[in-house]
């Protein structure tokens, strides 16, 4: 329990360090670059797990995979560079905290319910750049920064329930809460303009439902099956309206195949309608696209103390400001360790992230701790 | 046993190296390039720059702020130009004692000058110096000079070197006879500064006040007595008889001392200029004018925009009036309040709220001030008048004046022309 302890404070440290987290160059665009609902598990899986994953937000189904009380916390941590036509820009570093669960069973009732924080989309950035401008007859060069620290959370509501053996429908709310802390300044080469600094707080909130089954077939074969529809993400920018964006609608399956008790495999696909955004991201020049993401992966779990999990995930990214749809490829390797007699589980996952298009080409490595808790 | 103890140490060793992966990564580095257009969120950023015509309003003029007298400088321009600029300095009376000594003979007098600025001095200058009656006040006029900046009056020429810098002293001595009346004055000098072009040229200089801490002095050189303690040397100490000196024996001698006055008075006249247009408005001079402009701009400039430059444009009514070759420092500041000539101007403790812009005599070239702090200081502090105050610094220091059209000529009123970002609608980075 006393490493349980060490890591849920290195855990916290971690997250006092959230605010200030960029995630992906892609953050910039859109509504930010879309978090994924998974796990440490499921993201050391690529994700594949997500559709019958009972510490993943994407199946409310999953939550009837719920035996006890269960709470789970995880941090990611970023290594980046990426390339922007010539430029490249290496040693980006960031840490942000993505995800939070308890749950449990209503106690004499076939019911279990899980709340869950995850990040929605993320949209913290630092960008500086420099351009030229034409004022009065002369060009004057400026420096922009532009800077937004903060994310839009996704607080699912879930309950599951196990209708008959094996079969689990489930329904979750949704509701998307955030706000970011906004900062643009400009500087001039000429004196004779003086810097601009525009500081501004920007809240969002939206709702959404969705609903999923979760079919067992057996010990060996899981089927998950999820539908999530969103209205609309209102930003109001200091107290005044700024902007609505249409929120997709998506469906997502997935499968959990242990051929033997030591291995599993696991498969989720999903499609997102991203191009219901497409009208509001247009008049910011920015284009919006439907999305689809498969993961593969598999759990070889040796002796059942030390699972180890690989993982690969394709996903299509759903906003550019060119016509290229920019996509993501992510490589995962991750281990889980029990501790303090199986009531504590750790599990740690290693990224290598590869996100091209829409102008641009970024690298990184993610570093992923879990813990989960069955107190 | 050893196997347990090294699964222990690895599991320890595990431990350790994810707490410092851990640890170091909470280190934040998040600051990138951008790049436009993929990836260039401020390029939704609009820089609006326009002339608000019109943007000036109820614009006033007032005078009577500084005199001459009590200005920071005084003025002297080459006789025969336009003006033609004359200092007037009348000097603190000496006594008939110094220091309790009895004054013995008046040997000579000196007057310095402190030369604050000076025009070309290549092309030769002098400082004349006359002899002016006592009577001089601040109340004499140009004419009232014109008996007394006579050659029958010069007592002193002194040439204004090549190498002058700012903030010199230029001396001249002058004989007794310079002054003929000093006794009967009652030991009152009163003194004249012109200048000329030693080859027709013209030219000014600025010379230093007692109300701008750089006074002109006036000193006697007097022959006082003195005495000192009796010294006696060896020869002496062989032959006297010591018995018979007292202890405390002085011998009386005579020195040579300078007695040094400031002015009670300094001045300056000049001739003064022709009646501006009815529709002009004026700054500078003396008696100092300040112009009063109220900013009428559309309220989504001043308080829901971010300015990054405004200037303001004032045509000339006519070639600016002033000593030949001369820059008036024009001088924008903005109001703590606006109640008409007595608005207080505001006193904040960053100078750079303040515009500032040289206006050259004799140019008819419109003049751009920024005043870009004063309008921004409106969107800070809303209480504040959206007024501006202009002013020659240092104010009635220069008989140059820069008259400007009103907003009453629609034509030529002056105007502002403003660079800002809105603020509404934002961008959006998305």
């Amino acid at each position: 329990m006393r490493r349980c302890a060490t890591l849920i404070a290195l855990l916290l440290t971690v997250a006092a360090s959230e605010a200030a987290a960029q995630v992906s160059l892609y953050g910039v665009l859109g509504v930010g670059y879309v978090g994924r609902p998974s796990g440490v598990r499921s993201r050391s899986l690529g994700s594949s797990l997500d559709a019958v994953d009972r510490e993943s937000a994407l199946n409310p189904a999953a939550v009837g995979d719920i035996a006890r009380l269960t709470v789970a916390a995880a941090s990611i941590t970023s290594f980046r560079n990426y390339t922007v036509r010539t430029g490249t820009v290496e040693d980006l570093r960031d840490t942000r905290f993505p995800y939070a669960l308890i749950a449990g069973v209503i106690p004499g009732t076939p019911i279990t319910f899980a709340a869950n924080y995850s990040i929605y989309a993320e949209r913290s950035f630092d960008l500086v750049t420099l351009d030229t401008l034409e004022l009065r007859g002369d060009t004057v060069f400026v420096a922009d920064e532009t800077s937004s620290i903060g994310a839009v959370a996704d607080i699912r509501g879930a309950i599951g329930w196990e209708l008959f053996s094996g079969f689990v429908v489930g329904g979750a709310v949704h509701i998307l809460t955030g706000s970011t802390q906004d900062r643009l300044t400009r500087a001039y080469s000429d004196s004779l303009y003086t810097p601009l600094s525009h500081e501004s707080n920007v809240s969002y909130s939206g709702f959404g439902f969705s609903a999923g089954l979760l079919y067992a077939r057996s010990r060996k074969l899981r089927f998950g099956l999820a539908f999530r529809s969103d209205n609309s993400l209102d930003a109001v920018r200091d107290s005044i309206p700024a902007r609505q964006t249409d929120l997709p609608m998506s469906v997502s399956g997935g499968v959990e195949y242990r051929p033997v008790p030591r291995v599993m495999f696991s498969t989720t696909v999903a499609w997102t309608s991203w191009s219901d955004a497409a009208a509001d991201v247009a008049v910011a020049g920015t284009n919006a696209f439907d999305t689809w993401s498969f993961g593969v992966g598999a759990e070889l779990n040796r002796g059942g103390k030390v699972p180890v999990r690989l993982g690969f995930r394709y996903a299509q990214m759903p906003f550019s400001n060119t016509p290229d749809q920019p996509r993501e490829m992510d490589l995962a390797l991750g281990v889980g360790f029990r501790a303090a007699g199986g009531r504590a589980l750790f599990d740690v996952g290693m990224e290598r992230a590869m996100r091209d298009g829409g102008g641009a080409s970024e690298r990184a490595w993610q570093l992923s701790l879990g813990i989960l808790v069955l107190p | 046993m050893t196997r347990r103890r090294s699964r222990t140490l690895v599991r320890t060793c595990l431990w350790l190296a994810l707490s410092l992966v851990v640890m170091w990564s909470c280190r934040e580095d998040v600051t990138a390039p951008g790049s436009c257009p993929e990836f260039c969120p401020t390029r939704l950023v609009r820089e609006i720059d326009t002339i608000f015509a019109g943007s000036i309003v109820n614009d006033s003029a007032y005078t009577g702020y500084v005199p001459a007298y009590g200005a920071a400088w005084m003025e002297v321009v080459t006789g025969g130009s336009v003006p033609d600029s004359r200092s007037l300095i009348r000097y603190i009376s000496f006594a008939d004692t110094i220091e309790g000594r009895e004054i013995l003979s008046l040997d000579s007098f000196q007057v310095d000058l402190r030369v604050r600025s000076v025009s070309d001095p290549s092309v030769g200058l002098e400082l004349l110096i006359y002899r002016l009656p006592v009577t001089v006040d601040t109340t004499t006029t140009f004419a009232d000079t014109e008996p007394w900046f006579q050659d029958s009056l010069l007592v002193a020429t002194i040439a204004v070197p090549d190498t002058i810098g700012t903030d010199s002293t230029v001396s001249a001595v002058l004989p007794l006879s310079a002054f003929p009346d000093f006794v009967a004055d009652s030991l009152t000098v009163a003194v004249g500064v012109g200048m000329r072009g030693v080859s027709g040229g013209e030219g000014y200089a600025h010379l230093g006040t007692r109300d701008g801490g750089r006074p002109s002095l006036f000193s006697s050189w007097l022959t006082v007595v003195d005495t000192v303690p009796l010294v006696l040397d060896s020869a002496e100490l062989d032959t006297l008889d010591l018995s018979q000196i007292p202890a405390d024996s002085m011998v009386i001698d005579t020195i040579q001392v300078m007695d040094a006055r400031q002015p009670d008075m300094d001045t300056y006249v000049f001739a003064g200029w022709s009646p501006p247009a009815a529709e002009a408005l004026l700054v500078g001079s003396a008696p100092a004018w300040r112009s009063l402009l109220r900013v009428d701009l559309p309220i989504y400039v001043t308080d829901s925009s971010d300015i990054s430059r405004a200037t303001l444009y004032l045509v000339p009514s006519e070639p600016v009036p002033g000593a030949p070759g001369d820059t008036l420092r024009l001088r924008a500041d903005a109001l703590a309040a606006d109640i008409g000539a007595k608005s207080p101007l505001l006193a904040l403790p960053d100078t750079s709220v303040r515009g500032a812009a040289g206006v050259l005599v004799g140019s008819t070239d419109t003049v751009a001030i920024e005043v870009t702090h004063i309008l921004k200081s409106l969107r800070v502090d809303t209480l504040l008048p959206a007024s501006i105050m202009l002013r020659i610094i240092p104010e009635g220091g220069q008989s140059g004046q820069l008259r400007f059209w009103s907003s009453r000529n629609t034509a030529f009123a002056p105007s502002l022309h403003v660079t800002f970002i809105p603020l509404f609608p934002r961008p959006e980075p998305q």
